[in-house]
């Protein structure tokens, strides 16, 4: 659930608004499938409603299904408005706002907003892999905390005055925790969400404290979205004053700068806030943002399902924990084997198969990051085995219909049951034919059997 | 008339359904739970046993898949 899903739940009007912003028109440029890109930039310039037969032409019949999920995706976005057109005719234009901005960002703008003519000291900006370590470290604890390996939250800046930002009901919010006050527990979504792309991760929680936010602060959600999204447009280090803030953005800031996204430093006697890696994963669009992740790869897993994992982190060992079985651990590697029981145990606490392997993958050591496939064939397979194995049955509650009058009943109904997409099964030989369909169309499906016969 | 049933269908492969159903034969008369045997792969039962069902399923799983020992505990 990134943050192009979430726009798309958003009502129509805020979504409108949002786009009055470059920052919220270019994220969401970014993170768009290539085909809807591409219909972006055709439409860009096109002052006119473009008419839907010849949209319709774009694309070629081998290719519809991807033509179409593109254009579905850009009209749950609000991308594209339909408008008729000066000859009548139904067609399609881009988000009036959209384009402005768009068109904005192509021919005038350049995508630095380091327009500021203020800069600290040199010497006073955090060097870039001090930004990376306190990136890390401020995230990292709030993912052990999730986990539960330690007991305190990321720590709030004493630079930055401002309320503490609300771990605890953010995760709960976002549904990674549960439980009273000391025991509090991961869920099964938090043990997903562990094994998700730090740009998957971050969306998730900000969705949510955006949410909380707007009724916490009264915030409106447009102005802490554009804050954040701007802040991932910037470059790594790129620093700025925080008494230029308003209120409401010195809040977010200080808010984010504890989550690792900003790092604050003093310089001149003022409070900055530098930039870090994390907070460019902002607005990187979700696609191919796992490889670039500035974390090299570090695990090894061989033929023999051991994982061998270069690494010091606590974070990564409780995360290999939960479906491997730990052999031995030194101080820089970690070493462990997939068995039945470990990734069985996974695939209990709500993990998938494919997103044990996927981690796997994700994190590859650049020494067998080139080998294909990077996770040996055998093991990806024997771990699909064992999720299959565990999924044996499948179970629905459904309705069984039997005796119909007559055969065209019957393939009248299978094919009700079909469009409801509430068809389990049929069987057309057995007398007038039986058919099973799911408990939730059973209301439907009786008042339809009743109408036809 | 067309007469409708409320149920669960269960979708699995041949020989799981062959347990399920002697787990059914099993069972005295009175508590038996296939409602009717679909075809090879599908069964159609109470709602009341699923949880059992799955229940039993695991163990069986377990009780026939093949667990090597740890190197450390041969030793």
């Amino acid at each position: 659930m990134d943050f192009v899903f979430w726009l798309e739940a958003l009502p129509a009007a805020t979504v409108g608004k949002l786009y009055g912003s470059q920052w919220a028109c270019q994220a969401v440029l970014r993170s768009l499938p290539p085909l809807a890109k591409q219909y972006v930039a055709r439409m860009l310039f096109v002052d006119t409603p473009i008419p839907s037969r010849i949209i319709q032409l774009w694309a070629t019949a081998a290719a519809a299904s991807k033509h179409l999920a593109a254009l579905e995706r850009l009209k749950r976005l609000q991308l594209l408005v339909s408008a008729p057109t000066s000859s009548k005719e139904q067609g399609y234009s881009l988000h009036p706002a959209f384009r402005e901005q768009l068109q904005g960002a192509v021919t005038t703008r350049a995508g630095a907003s380091d327009d500021n003519a203020e800069r600290p000291d040199a010497s006073d900006v955090p060097s870039r892999p001090q930004l990376s370590d306190y990136a890390q470290d401020q995230w990292e604890t709030m993912l052990l905390y999730l986990v539960g390996t330690v007991d305190r939250l990321p720590p709030a800046s004493p630079l930055l005055k401002g309320t503490r930002l609300p771990v605890d009901s953010i995760l709960e919010g976002a549904g990674l925790m549960a439980g009273q006050k000391r025991e509090r527990r991961i869920t099964d979504a938090g043990f997903q969400f562990l094994l998700l792309d730090t740009y998957s991760q971050l969306w998730r929680l900000l969705r949510e404290y955006i949410a909380s936010g707007e009724e916490v602060s009264g915030a409106p959600l447009g102005a802490i979205l554009n804050f954040l999204l701007q802040l991932g447009f910037r470059k790594v280090g790129s620093a700025f004053r925080v008494d230029a803030l308003s209120a409401v953005e010195r809040t977010i800031a200080a808010d984010v700068a504890q989550l690792g996204l900003l790092m604050p430093f003093m310089s001149g006697g003022n409070v900055w806030v530098a930039t870090t890696r994390l907070a460019l994963a902002l607005a990187a669009g979700g696609a191919g943002q796992a490889k670039r992740d500035g974390n090299e790869g570090f695990i090894v897993v061989e033929t023999n399902y051991r994982v061998y994992a270069y690494t010091t982190s606590q974070l990564q060992t409780a995360i290999l924990r939960l479906f491997t079985r730990c052999e031995c651990i030194l101080p820089n590697l970690f070493v462990g084997v997939l068995t039945r029981e470990s990734v069985v145990g996974a695939l209990a606490s709500g993990l998938s198969a494919d997103q044990i392997v996927g981690y796997l993958r994700q994190h590859a050591h650049p020494h067998v990051a080139a080998r294909s496939p990077v996770v040996p064939e055998v093991v990806a397979d024997q771990v699909r085995l064992w999720q299959a194995d565990t999924q044996r049955v499948r179970h629905d509650r459904a309705v069984l219909y039997d005796d119909f009058p007559a055969k065209e009943v019957f393939v009248k109904s299978c094919q009700k049951a079909r469009e409801l997409g509430a068809w389990l099964w049929e069987d057309a030989k057995a007398g007038m034919g039986r058919l099973a369909v799911l408990e939730s169309g059973h209301d439907k499906m009786r008042e339809y059997i009743r109408s036809i016969k | 008339m067309v007469s409708a049933i409320r149920g669960v269908l269960l979708q699995c492969d041949v020989p799981t359904k062959e347990f399920i159903i002697s787990l059914n034969e099993g069972k005295p008369t009175n508590e038996r739970f296939i409602i009717h045997d679909l075809d090879d792969t599908r069964l159609f039962v109470q709602p009341s046993v699923v949880n059992w069902l799955e229940q039993r399923l695991k163990q069986f799983n377990e009780e026939n898949t093949y667990q090597p020992p740890r190197r450390e505990d041969t030793k």
